[in-house]
């Protein structure tokens, strides 16, 4: 006997269904079912996880497309398509209906019944529901043959009721009947999860349930001989007899790029190459060398074989786009970095200074679509969104969807409450889990912080939580990967309302665009390219001078710039700035643009965590001899001197090491990412192991290789985006050492972005000698600028009304744009404006009347004065009236409130002026201090910081005015003196002084909380992020 | 001195057990506020503070135990201890549910030293076993101010006592955020900082509630309060003239008693559902009756019916000499109006007949069937006593569609009997929640004589009869 289950859904019917599809179709085809639907609700989300497995493994059985709804909540139904016209209708159906709804609903019309012509449709007939004679009547009105009952033998009470009115039906209006699993589990183990999620769903707990849960664990497939005994044999006949006439297939699907882009009388491979020629004489405007040239036919050509003109044509023009309205941008990733990109003016990188092998990535064998993010200026994105939208249509365009599952936090929240569990401590446990502490699992964990390790509760709270993760819970929108088709894209694939106004997403996520060979172009943002292109606009302005990223990069290593670097002078440089990698560039000694590309790959989790940071450092301070284990790996391995650092290069040693094909090696790499949740990566380990002891490598050689490959997981780098990273990391630098004002200008003009608030920046301008001046009523504007002051050389740089908390941009314009009559000369005048009353506040706050009123408090008692609204030819006001001065700290504490820095003081400074302090040393007097010396510092506190990478360490970076202190704080010393460690906003560290090529930090000792010496000062720190 | 303000800062905390309070570190948060607002003295020796949040807190001391603020709980108390004072002092003012105010202008013309009252209202206080903190001062708002500032002093003249609210931060006046955070960005920190300004000057500038706070402050507006009223209830005491011994002829007096509360409820458009009766003998032994009516009751006679079937169950030992009717729980009495058409009366027939049975009884031994929405037969219905006033869930889906029989047996009982299955199995997996997971396959069967059973097989095959049907 056959069986075929035609109503099946999984976990992407979302707290519905309780496995993955991947799950579903594993079972079926282990029960020897022909084929199954996944039939997920109003979604098509998990049908191409299902398929991906199928075709993995190499799996018998059929896949049917399909999707349930409910048409007002009284016709239960089944659509499936037999079809590729069919699946269309089925995309389409799913998209009109959802379009109609907020995000994750839905609402079926009468006219999209109507509209289904090639669907078979499988109702669902209930007893609960009524008037479904009625429904039988219209249904088959509708669709004929193609109209199908579902009979589903749940061993419900009261089943013997909807058999017969199944059957009832089926003979009074000519429509056959079928039998189907009502499916939402693979598996009857999957009962209590399925009852946690209908918890979940109704926001009950498990045991307030009663009969909104399923009754039993049938809802699950089942062996064909149970099926056998439950239905008649033509019931079961039927499904199969539909399966066979189901013969759509996913990998039918094909992409159809936009044809518009490309002229009418030449083909796209033609086109293609007009542009890169045209790109060369641009690019190369010495001439190209011989070498060059045989790259761009061998790209060529392989971009042609494999049918990829259209998707870097499409590319090509959203950078046009860009250019032309200058916008900046950045082309990374494997494909991007070749010299058909750069002809194309889609990346920087120059072919002779990076060695990427373009077919390692568009590899024929592997079939994996070409890499390329587009990184444009943050505040500026949305244009080109806009753009992509305008050009071809929001019926042809949407954005990739991003599934959001159940991580550890979330899953213990949900079984928690659904078990009934004390909402404090499920608090409890969410907050003192330490998910990067590796030595002990979370299960563990959660015993040790007074889970009743022997309870059975406790016993299933494990197993469900562990049965959760990884599940989804909806579906949200990537962050800029656009799906563009050629023809409406609701034939492909169904859209549906993003949480954004006007946005929509496609049901699938980028795995799956991979699985079924479709591209997307990523379209991502960078607050650093808008801080660049803020940058050379100042230039020009001030210096008259024009600038372009492949300009300065062409220009070629400027050592002057590098010594900048290496003495980690890096605050606000893209990429080398978080305290990790400042205090490896002293250690590192960057020279050049590779050893650039070296550094952003290097300081990350993944390397550090698979052991490699070392052995290369020793390595290139002569330490340790470059070796090589053979002359293949050497090729791979030689421009890092023997240590993998790359995830290219790692990929690359498994196949001439470990002889992996290309398709292993791609395995492999979409393994590393996952890892951790599914465990795949241990199929690897021995392959790869026993590979390279085949080919000769010693154990401890490939035992060291697949910890690395662990390491790169999560956070492993490719060298094609270090590449390009690193040209806007020495871009900034060159800005920052030519012209810093304006470096910091544009930078501050570019928040929200980096890793330093704009206070760290302005004390890092300040330590360049840089002038900062306030915020003025009479000189400000909106962003920062750059002010001619008298006495001093360089520019000042005036702080605008962006920084200021509570001023609206529009506010700002209009005290810009009354200025140009003259000079506000009293606070009247700006009241007469019709600025709201908490807006004059907020800039009396920041001082911003300093030149017009005496002070704060003054200039805020003669806004607060309401008489005066009616009096605009009243009295004069008089200032001398209001007797409260501010002192020094009252208007520290206006200043950091206000615009979250202060000018003039620092904190610190301030408790130091006022005697307040013990004797301790500045940070800018720490280098005089000897390696190993007791020191004290005194700071505030302005991170908290526990890297993965860093077992039991934490470090907090202090601030006193004089620059930053990074101290060191052992897990012991922050368990002994918690209280200060974590409440503390200013703190006195006693401790020992470390210092190992200029990179200075304070392991603490003793930890002292000041706080109370400045109880209202607003600072929040950063902590733990 | 003319105002005193009792300010009791921790009464959940001091309501908890001791055994709760001291075994560890011991928090009440604020679930609203996710922060802590009173601990014991072991939490503030881990450095838990006041207004700390819940994560902090647990980050600094795992062992906390925490449970959450419930204001209910403390503005009963704060009546309980108003009602305590009434007994010593009028003119009580309560302001919930951490604050008392008193008057105590009138009290002290009673008092010839106001000392002696002051003495009576700690001793009243320490009977509860609460912590407090005082003061008086010239107003009600600055008595309070300096109550919770924790002075514990009682002032004797306006200037000693403004002596000290100068230097109180704003903050302390509960003002608001916004008004207080403008009072801040004009320089205004402490309470004679704002005294000094004339108030001309703040009333352009600011809302009238501030100017109203500085009226109180100085003692120039009346501050309303609200009255502290004890609660209204009916308590008569009948001395018999002679001893009683035989309790049917404490009928009689009982009536009296009934009758006198007949009327006091009547005059008031109050009635009850709760009295007692307290009996107390010529030894000086105290015989107490509690008695209750299903439905709201101010009939004598009524009342009488039920508090004889009580009286029916008490022997005495002594005869009676004094009886006590006390009414305390009495409730506004709604008029029935009855429909012609509808069944009220059957009801009123079936509440007075559960009336009965449970003055009979005991309210505790009266129930009744309730059934819930459950796919387990032993707990789709439930026992519930008859003053359970839950509203009995309705059914939807598939189960109620459900063959149930008419007679569920308590505990399911092993099938030892032949029996033929009528029905296709229903099979119910539940409870795995609870301890393992309950699987049953319920049929239909039939024995020999055409009796219809319900039975069901476990996964073990063993085989149980669950039910009959009629």
């Amino acid at each position: 006997m056959n069986y075929a289950e035609l109503v099946c859904q999984s976990n992407f019917s979302f707290l519905q269904g309780a496995s993955h599809p991947e799950e579903l179709v594993q079972r079926a085809y282990e029960l020897g079912y022909e084929a199954i639907a996944i039939t997920d609700e109003c979604s098509v989300s998990g049908i191409v996880k299902a398929y991906a497995h199928i075709k993995k493994n190499d799996l018998g059985i059929k896949l049917i497309v399909g999707a349930r709804f409910k048409y007002e909540n009284n016709i239960d139904f089944v659509l499936l398509s037999p079809s590729r016209r069919a699946y269309a209708e089925l995309c389409r159906v799913i998209t009109n209906s959802r379009s109609r709804c907020e995000k994750g609903k839905y609402e079926l019309t009468k006219w999209d019944l109507a509209s289904i012509k090639h669907c078979f449709v499988i109702w669902l007939p209930s007893i609960t529901l009524g008037s479904n004679n009625q429904h039988a009547r219209f249904l088959k009105g509708l669709y004929g043959k193609r109209l199908y009952i579902g009979i589903s033998r749940l061993l419900e009470a009261g089943e013997n009721k909807t058999l017969s009115l199944c059957h009832g039906l089926s003979f009074s209006h000519g429509i056959s009947c079928l039998a189907c699993g009502n499916i939402l589990m693979h598996d009857k183990s999957r009962l209590a999860l399925q009852h946690v999620l209908t918890a979940a769903k109704h926001a009950q707990s498990v045991d307030e349930l009663g009969t909104k849960a399923l009754s039993n664990s049938e809802a699950c497939l089942r062996p064909k001989a149970t099926l056998l005994k439950l239905f008649d044999l033509k019931e079961i006949e039927l499904t199969i007899n539909i399966a066979e006439q189901c013969t759509f297939q996913l990998h039918e699907l094909k992409y159809e790029y936009p044809s518009e882009l490309i002229p009418k009388k030449l083909t796209p491979s033609q086109y293609l190459r007009q542009l890169v020629e045209r790109g060369k004489k641009l690019r190369f405007k010495q001439g190209i060398s011989r070498q060059n040239e045989l790259l761009i036919e061998r790209e060529l050509s392989l971009i042609q074989e494999m049918g990829y003109e259209h998707f870097f044509i499409t590319i090509y023009d959203i950078v046009q786009f860009a250019k032309r309205e200058d916008i900046l941008y950045q082309g990374r990733g494997s494909a991007a970095n070749s010299i058909v990109c750069y002809c194309l003016e889609i990346t920087a990188v120059h072919p002779d200074k990076i060695q990427v092998l373009f077919e390692r990535f568009i590899s024929k064998e592997r079939k994996e679509p070409p890499d390329i993010d587009v990184d444009f200026e943050h505040q500026r994105r949305e244009e080109i969104f806009q753009y992509i939208y305008n050009k071809y249509g929001h019926k042809h365009t949407a954005i990739t969807a991003t599934v959001v599952t159940y991580r550890l936090k979330s899953a213990i929240r949900e079984v928690g409450k659904a078990l009934s569990m004390d909402e404090t401590q499920i608090d409890f446990f969410i907050k003192n889990i330490n998910r990067r502490d590796s030595e002990e699992d979370w299960s563990t964990q959660v015993k040790q912080l007074g889970l009743s390790e022997g309870s059975t509760k406790a016993q299933k709270f494990i197993s469900l939580v562990n049965q959760i993760k990884g599940f989804p819970r909806h579906l949200s929108q990537h962050v800029g990967g656009f799906v563009i088709s050629s023809g409406p894209l609701y034939e492909l694939v169904p859209t549906e309302n993003a949480a954004m106004v006007n946005r929509t997403v496609i049901q699938w996520d980028k795995d799956d665009l991979e699985t079924l060979e479709l591209l997307k172009v990523d379209i991502l943002a960078l607050g650093m390219l808008t801080a660049i292109r803020k940058s050379f606009e100042l230039v020009k302005k001030h210096y008259g001078m024009g600038c372009s990223i492949p300009m300065i990069s062409n220009w070629g290593d400027d050592p002057q710039v590098y010594k900048q670097i290496q003495k980690a002078d890096t605050v606000g440089i893209f990429q080398i700035e978080s305290r990790a990698q400042m205090s490896m560039l002293p250690r590192l000694k960057p020279q050049s643009y590779y050893d650039l590309v070296i550094q952003i790959a290097i300081v990350r989790p993944g390397p550090i965590q698979g052991n490699m940071v070392h052995p290369f450092l020793k390595r290139r301070d002569g330490l340790e001899k470059v070796t090589y284990p053979s002359k293949e790996i050497e090729a791979v391995l030689s421009r890092t001197m023997g240590v993998p650092i790359f995830q290219e290069q790692v990929i690359k040693v498994a196949m001439v090491a470990a002889s992996f094909t290309g398709g292993e090696a791609d395995q492999l790499r979409r393994s590393m990412g996952k890892w951790k949740y599914n465990g795949e990566m241990e199929k690897f380990r021995d392959k790869l192991i026993l590979g390279m002891l085949k080919n000769g490598y010693k154990q401890e050689f490939a035992e060291r290789i697949f910890k690395q490959i662990l390491g790169f997981g999560d956070y492993g780098f490719p060298e094609s985006h270090s590449a390009s990273f690193a040209i806007l990391a020495y871009v900034s630098s060159w800005l920052k050492h030519y012209f810093p004002e304006v470096f910091y200008c544009a930078l501050l003009n570019s928040y929200p972005m980096g890793f330093y608030s704009p206070s760290q920046i302005v004390q890092d301008a300040q330590k360049h000698g840089i002038n900062i001046l306030p915020p003025c009523i009479n000189r400000s504007s909106w962003d920062h600028q750059l002010e001619e002051q008298k006495g001093h050389f360089n520019y000042s740089l005036r702080l605008g009304f962006r920084l200021i908390k509570g001023l609206k941009r529009e506010t700002a314009e209009v005290i810009t744009g009354n200025r140009s009559k003259g000079k506000y000369s009293n606070v009247k005048e700006l009241r007469s404006l019709n600025i709201n009353k908490s807006e004059l506040q907020a800039l009396a706050s920041a001082n911003a009347f300093y030149n017009i009123s005496d002070n704060r408090f003054s200039c805020r008692w003669e806004l607060s004065n309401t008489h005066n609204d009616f009096n605009l030819f009243g009295r004069a006001l008089d200032k001398d009236k209001y007797e409260i001065q501010p002192t020094d700290f009252d208007n520290l504490i206006e200043d950091y409130a206000s615009v979250g820095l202060s000018t003039d003081l620092h904190p610190v400074t301030l408790l130091k002026n006022a005697n307040l302090l013990d004797k301790y040393t500045p940070s800018s007097m720490l280098y005089t201090k000897k390696h190993k010396s007791v020191v004290t510092v005194v700071g505030l506190v302005i991170g908290r910081q526990s890297p993965g990478s860093a077992g039991g360490v934490t470090f907090m970076t202090l601030e006193d005015g004089s620059g930053n202190i990074n101290v060191v704080v052992w897990l012991n010393t922050a368990r002994a003196q918690k209280k200060a460690f974590l409440t503390s906003k200013i703190v006195e560290v006693k401790g020992i002084l470390e210092k190992e090529k200029n990179v200075i930090h304070v392991i603490a000792g003793k930890i002292t909380d000041l706080t109370n010496k400045l109880e209202n000062l607003e600072i929040t720190s950063r902590d733990f992020h | 001195m003319k105002w005193l303000y009792l300010y009791f800062p921790n009464l959940q905390l001091d309501l908890c057990h001791e055994t709760e309070k001291d075994r560890g570190p011991f928090a009440i948060i604020d679930k609203n506020l996710n922060e802590v607002v009173q601990f014991n003295a072991l939490a503030r020796d881990s450095g838990i503070k006041k207004h700390m949040g819940v994560a902090s807190s647990i980050a600094l001391c795992k062992e906390l135990k925490v449970i959450s603020y419930e204001e209910k709980l403390e503005e009963k108390k704060l009546q309980d201890i108003a009602k305590q004072l009434y007994l010593v002092t009028s003119d009580i003012f309560l302001d919930p549910p951490k604050g008392i105010y008193i008057d105590v202008s009138n009290m002290s013309k009673l008092y010839p030293n106001t000392g002696k009252l002051w003495d009576s209202i700690v001793e009243t206080i320490n009977i509860s076993e609460v912590t407090f903190q005082f003061s008086s001062s010239y107003s009600p708002l600055t008595a309070k101010l300096l109550a919770y500032s924790g002075i514990n002093k009682l002032l004797a003249d306006k200037q000693s006592a403004l002596t000290y609210l100068k230097s109180f931060h704003i903050s302390s006046l509960n003002l608001g955020k916004n008004t207080e955070k403008a009072l801040v960005h004009i320089g205004i920190r402490r309470l004679e900082q704002l005294l000094s300004i004339p108030l001309k000057d703040l009333a352009i500038r600011f809302d009238i509630e501030l100017i109203n706070t500085i009226g109180y402050l100085k003692g120039e507006l009346k501050q309303k309060l609200k009255p502290y009223k004890p609660s209204c209830f009916f308590s008569e005491k009948l001395e018999l003239m002679f001893d009683i011994a035989n309790i049917s002829l404490l009928e009689k007096p009982i009536l009296k008693l009934l009758e006198q509360l007949q009327s006091f409820l009547i005059s008031r458009n109050l009635t009850t559902q709760e009295i007692s009766l307290h009996l107390e003998t010529s030894e000086g032994y105290l015989i107490s009756v509690e008695v209750n009516s299903a439905r709201t009751q101010k009939n004598a006679h009524k009342w009488l019916e039920l508090i004889a079937l009580k009286l029916e169950r008490i022997k005495l030992k002594h005869p009676i000499r004094t009886l006590s009717l006390i009414g305390e729980k009495l409730q506004q009495d709604q008029f029935e109006t009855a429909s012609l058409l509808s069944s009220s009366t059957a009801q009123a027939d079936k509440e007075d007949l559960i009336a009965l049975l449970q003055t009979k009884l005991g309210k505790d031994s009266v129930w009744q069937l309730q059934y819930r929405p459950e796919y387990l037969p032993e707990k789709s219905t439930k026992l519930v006593t008859c003053f359970n006033d839950t509203a009995e869930p309705t059914f939807t889906g598939q189960v109620q569609y459900s063959i149930r029989p008419a007679l569920l047996l308590l505990e399911p009982i092993e099938l030892k009997e032949q029996v033929e299955l009528k029905s296709s199995p229903e099979r119910i997996q539940t409870d795995w929640w609870d301890r393992e997971l309950i699987t049953r396959d319920y049929f239909i069967a039939e024995n020999r004589t055409y009796q219809k059973y319900w039975v069901y097989r476990q996964p073990d095959r063993r085989w149980f009869l669950h039910g009959y049907f009629s």
